[in-house]
């Protein structure tokens, strides 16, 4: 913007080539007015974006005690509570494009700059990807400062810090590191805050952008940092000394570093008995089983072992598939898609259509594929179980990528049967085990073994007096 | 001092026992049953003994170089230039073990799940996945050994429930001690071959920080798991196979769960072959990882030589697999391999060591 | 890398499945019958009964329960010939009964069977049933309500629970057929009013049947003597005053001990101390003396075993596990023992204790 020229610019004494030199940096945009304000006897101009200022606050605080001031001094006279002096064109810039008043004086090279910013925003409600039964429903939103606000109302402890940056040349977008500096890892901190630094983009615009930029393995499918739009939620990883990082202008929460378990644990299994949650736990990670292997297996026993099942159940699957005219692995490959297609179609609509969409899509088609000897009723009742089972996950990332994973162990069902999936499954346990988020372990604290984390990890544990909740 | 490298005594533990683990178990009760009839399990115990000397000879070598991986140590107790070479020998006698282990995994694959697929494709897929995790590097190997262990809990089952399923017949155990000590102690050379895999200790050196003594005793525990383990399976295959049924049978292990039905699944090997696939790619990657590790030692040089000596193992599979007398051949160099790589080295070294007085000094 | 990677996937996916097989071409054997072969005594007549499954479009489905039979010299030929005969691939992964005919079992039984071990897809909890006359002439009884295969093992397995026939599968048989210090038996069927009916007990030395039989209440006697009791079992023991009457004790528990000693000059003897615990549970005549009721069942069962032990005796068959009690516990003396001779020579005392610890609803 101001080092277009190539060089800093700085304000000079004469008034109306100041204004020319700011409008120039604007590309003479026609939202920055330009106001001609007189304070005592000199002649001066008050510059702001049209839509980024609150035009009452201009005027109750900034215009009206200029002309009635008596004091000699301009930055004495404003009342507002952010209010400082800039001689550079490109900071003066900056502040005008977060919602700054800038008034230019007579015969002075530096401007004073008020922070007087529209603040629209959302209420705060539960986000929709993550709901809960029991527990807080209140959500992130949109703007930081509430983000903020909303973290910091939960922990109140002074070590609790944010670092500011700011990324992206044209968005100019701010992100807020938040830690704990007496609970989180040094060396964790360190990692982070590296990668934060070398951090080169054009543009941000949701916290994934920055997470992709950032994360340690380009090419892994498991999402290295958990992304949540729960207060509650990023409270208690902040606790457990992890970091928080929060984009302006996304209400996803990025968490770091996180672990392969904290994506099939959720904040009800704390606001239930500890039994209970456990249950619930054990119950997602079966889940994540399921989702990945349960069509491959079907194919493998299918086409490669039938033996494998007993009488009556591969008698009622060799006549359920009698007349389907598709090997097995075409039939999955059907049902997975048309769910996808009918999940995605769901998702863009408004609800009464959405529903409309489930039903004529579930109950219609189901039916429909399996009388017209497309696909069997096996084969139906599997993918719809995979398909559950996948929403199980906490995480919607997570869901996603189990299906996707299922797809592979699909194809390698398909060529090697049982050895096919016993690879796939080694391959992805080698794959996590190597994982890293951010210089930690992602598929600790089963790898590596960490005996003394197995408390929390795949049962919830009890809380006890003289130790930390989470 | 890495984060995340440093092993724990419950890391190591799980670890040896799933590096001992293996296809051995699977055709061992034939071999031995061979050899010493109803006294089977007498080799076992043996056996166990054996490895457990060994594994104090190990201890008293790495006991004097802390820190120290073990293709250092030949180097600093005989020089470079004999040192490298019995690195090199290390290096060849690992792979053929390995390469070994890979074919006898292959042909398990064949038999049971994929009578028709070459044994190409079959190989390829496990050494692309055995190279994937080895050029990760010792920490991560450990890692992945320990999360192994899972499968240990279904075999468990599995066991149990063979023991109360099959009709037990105890007394196919007896005439105790009837085939004489000297052949009892010649057999267990059978049982030593299963249990192979314990020499990943020797390479533990960087990766472990603590009381020498918490470590000799740590192992001493897999070791004595992995006795009773084999032990318990063995008496078992004595116990419901007739003696001759047991001497026709490849794989008895697997025959015993194929005796097994239930209402809701059937052929029971199957699934166990399945699950059993994870520890015999163990052994697999184990012997990838100490021969790399026994020229190279960390970062780019060592990635470039897992890559070769992995692609050395499949072409040597892929030959050995076409050519029934290449296979006859590694059987026979096989033995001597073993006792030269695994025992009389490291008995060398670790006399050396002693006799020359040469350790590390703690910096 | 990448390139390298996504070379081997398409290579898989050109060259792969090589061993896919769709389970629609698959045709599934539920029965198999064994006869030796009216023209030809060197030949074996082999049938099978498969089911076939047809499309008739709209969804609907018949099921068929095919009978093919051939003649060939071994069961791998019958297998081979009888593929000219259906399309698809016979599958006998799930044949749950083997129907041998009396004729063919004389000349033993083992090489009939050998495939159903050697191969990676025979069923090994599958029954194996000696039909007097032709096995075919069972195989062939065509049922209405469901494969004639499937009545006759639900018969075996609840008659197995009733304790009047040995659980015996391939796999058990197995194990016995092949030890010489063990006997097996295998159910008797015979075909009655175009019905197929369980009519006791064939009695096997090694692999071939001996051709003499026990009906189904000395099978249960026999069965007690092994210690083997199933679910149930019921004894019926005609009464000391009116022996045209009977009256049922069922079997709620056993406690058996065999012993066997050797004498000085190398004859052995063997004792069967049986307690068994009964519930009366049906008196018709109402008879109050319950230890005369004891002490008559006592007489009754000890003279009836008797009897089934002479049986046994005369035609070498020694299911009771003697000659395997001898070896373990007399290794030297069996070596040098004529067991064929001795064990129609030795004596086998009977020690038979009835106790009625209940009385059902009654007093």
């Amino acid at each position: 913007m101001s080092k277009i020229e190539g060089k800093e610019l700085f304000l000079t004494d004469n008034l109306n080539q100041n204004v020319e030199l700011i409008q120039r940096a604007f590309y003479h945009t026609e939202d920055l007015v330009v106001e001609s304000v007189v304070f005592g006897h000199k002649r001066g101009q008050l510059l702001y974006i049209n839509s980024l200022v609150a035009k009452d606050k201009v005027m109750d605080y900034i215009i009206r005690p200029l002309k009635s001031s008596k004091v000699k001094h301009a930055l004495e006279s404003l009342q507002v509570s952010e209010e400082k002096q800039t001689g550079t064109v490109h900071k003066l810039v900056s502040e005008l494009l977060s919602g700054s008043c800038a008034l230019l004086l007579e015969g002075e090279e530096k401007a004073i700059l008020a922070s007087v910013p529209v603040e629209e925003k959302r209420a705060i409600k539960e986000p929709d990807s993550e709901h809960i039964i029991s527990g807080p429903h209140d959500g992130f939103g949109e703007s930081m400062a509430t983000n903020m606000m909303l973290l910091r109302k939960r922990i109140k402890a002074p070590s609790f810090k944010m670092k500011k940056y700011v990324f992206g040349h044209l968005t100019g977008t701010n992100v807020a590191l938040m830690y704990i500096d007496e609970v989180i890892d040094q060396k964790v901190i360190h990692h982070i805050e590296e990668k934060l630094n070398s951090v080169d983009l054009q543009e941000l615009q949701t916290s994934t952008a920055l997470l992709e930029v950032i994360q340690d393995n380009k090419h892994s499918p498991f999402p290295q940092a958990l992304s949540t739009e729960r207060p509650d939620r990023a409270a208690s990883y902040l606790l457990e000394g992890k970091a928080v990082l929060i984009v302006d202008g996304t209400p996803e929460v990025l968490v770091l570093p996180t672990t392969f378990f904290a994506f099939y644990q959720s904040v009800d299994d704390y606001t239930m008995h500890w039994i209970v949650g456990s249950f619930f736990r054990i119950l997602r990670l079966i889940s994540f089983l399921i989702a990945v292997t349960l069509p491959a297996m079907y194919i493998a026993i299918v086409s490669f072992h039938p033996e494998i099942l007993p009488l009556g159940l591969l008698y009622s699957i060799r006549t359920s598939i009698e007349y389907v005219p598709f090997p097995p692995i075409l039939e999955a490959f059907l049902m997975q898609i048309i769910l996808e297609i009918l999940k995605e179609a769901a998702i863009r609509l408004p609800s009464p259509i959405a529903q409309t969409i489930g039903i004529v899509g579930g109950l219609v088609i189901g039916t429909a594929v399996v009388e017209a000897g497309l696909v069997s009723n096996t084969m139906i009742v599997i993918i719809g179980l995979t398909a559950i089972a996948s929403f199980a996950a906490p995480f919607n990332q997570m869901a996603v990528i189990s299906r996707l994973l299922g797809f592979v162990s699909m194809v390698a069902a398909f060529l090697f049967g049982l050895f096919g999936i016993a690879i796939i499954l080694m391959a992805i346990i080698i794959h996590l085990c190597k994982l890293e988020s951010f210089g930690e372990p992602y598929f600790a604290p089963l790898a590596p073994l960490k005996t003394n984390e197995m408390g929390d990890f795949v049962l919830r544990k009890p809380n006890k007096n003289g130790e930390s909740p989470s | 001092m890495i984060n995340g490298r440093l092993l724990s005594k419950f890391q190591i533990y799980l670890m040896i026992i799933q590096a001992q683990l293996g296809i051995g178990l699977l055709s061992l009760p034939n071999l031995l049953e061979k050899e010493v009839e109803q006294n089977a399990w007498m080799p076992v115990l043996v056996a166990g003994v054996l490895v457990q000397l060994t594994l104090i000879i190990y201890w008293l070598l790495i006991k004097r170089f802390p820190g120290t991986s073990y293709h250092e140590i030949p180097v600093l107790i005989t020089g470079p230039y004999i040192g490298k070479a019995i690195n090199t020998i290390n290096y060849i006698g690992f792979l053929i073990i390995g390469t070994y282990s890979m074919i006898l995994l292959v042909n398990l694959v064949n038999n049971w799940l994929l009578p028709f697929t070459p044994v190409w494709a079959i190989a390829l897929l496990i050494i692309a996945l055995s190279m994937y995790l080895v050029v990760q590097d010792y920490p991560v190997v450990a890692r992945y050994l320990v999360v192994l262990s899972v499968v240990l809990i279904p075999v468990f089952i599995l066991l149990l429930l063979i023991l109360f399923q099959t009709p037990l017949e105890v007394r196919n155990l007896m005439p105790v001690g009837e085939s004489g000590f000297l052949k009892v102690i010649k057999s267990s050379e059978v049982d030593l071959f299963a249990v192979l895999g314990f020499e990943l200790m020797l390479f533990i050196g960087p990766y472990v920080h603590m009381k020498h003594s918490k470590l000799l005793r740590t192992v001493s525990l897999s070791n004595a798991t992995i006795t009773l383990i084999y032990f318990v399976v063995i008496v078992l295959c004595v116990m419901v196979f007739s003696a001759d049924v047991l001497k026709q049978i490849r794989e008895p292990v697997l025959y015993l769960m194929r005796s097994l039905s239930f209402r809701t699944v059937d052929r029971i090997d199957l699934l166990f072959v399945f699950m059993w696939l994870s520890p015999m790619t163990a052994s697999v990657i184990i012997y990838l990882l100490i021969s790399s590790k026994s020229i190279a030692n960390e970062g780019k040089p060592f990635q470039r030589t897992v890559f070769i000596s992995g692609g050395i193992i499949y072409l040597l599979v892929v030959s050995a697999s076409y050519d029934e007398q290449a296979f006859q051949l590694y059987e026979q160099i096989l033995k001597y391999t073993i006792y030269a790589v695994v025992f009389f080295l490291p008995f060398l070294l670790t006399l050396l060591s002693y006799l020359l007085k040469k350790k590390k000094v703690n910096a | 890398m990448r390139k390298c990677i996504f070379l081997i996937i398409s290579l898989f996916l050109l060259a792969g499945c090589w061993d896919q097989e769709n389970l629609s071409d698959r045709r599934l054997i539920n029965g198999i019958s064994f006869d030796l072969s009216e023209e030809d005594p060197n030949l074996i007549k082999g049938g099978i009964r498969a089911l076939n499954i047809q499309s008739q479009g709209g969804g609907k489905i018949e099921v068929k329960d095919e009978l093919l039979t051939t003649e060939g010299p071994t069961t791998d030929e019958l297998g081979h010939e009888i593929k000219n005969y259906v399309p698809g691939r016979l599958d006998v992964t799930k044949t749950f009964i083997i129907f041998i005919g009396d004729e063919l079992s004389k000349e033993g039984i083992s090489p009939l069977l050998e495939s159903f071990y050697r191969g990676n897809l025979g069923y090994l909890p599958s029954k194996v049933v000696v039909v007097k006359g032709k096995a075919l002439e069972v195989l062939s009884i065509n049922n209405d309500e469901s494969p004639i295969a499937f009545r006759v093992l639900n018969g075996v397995r609840s008659a197995e629970k009733n304790t009047l026939l040995p659980k015996v599968t391939l796999f058990t048989l197995w194990n016995k057929m092949g030890d010489e210090r063990m006997d097996p038996v295998l159910p008797l069927v015979e075909k009655e009013d175009d019905l197929p009916k369980i009519t006791g007990l064939a009695l096997f030395d090694q692999d071939k049947y001996t051709g003499k039989d026990l009906d189904t209440k000395q099978a249960t006697l026999l069965m007690l003597m092994q210690d083997d009791l199933g679910f149930t079992g019921d004894i019926f023991i005609p009464y000391e005053k009116n022996p045209q009457k009977t009256y049922r004790l069922s079997i709620m528990g056993l406690e058996r001990e065999l012993n066997t000693k050797v004498s000085k000059d190398g004859t052995f003897t063997s004792t069967i101390d049986l307690k068994i615990k009964t519930e009366i549970n049906g008196n018709p005549l109402r008879d109050s003396d319950l230890k005369g009721l004891e002490a008559h069942a006592d007489e009754v069962i000890t003279k009836r075993m008797e009897e089934v032990i002479t049986i046994l005796q005369e035609v070498h068959s020694d299911p009771l596990g003697i000659g395997m009690e001898i070896a373990s516990k007399y290794p030297k003396e069996w070596k040098r023992l004529d067991w064929e001779k001795e064990y129609k020579e030795m004596k086998i005392k009977l020690d038979v204790e009835v106790d009625i610890e209940k009385t059902g609803g009654l007093l």
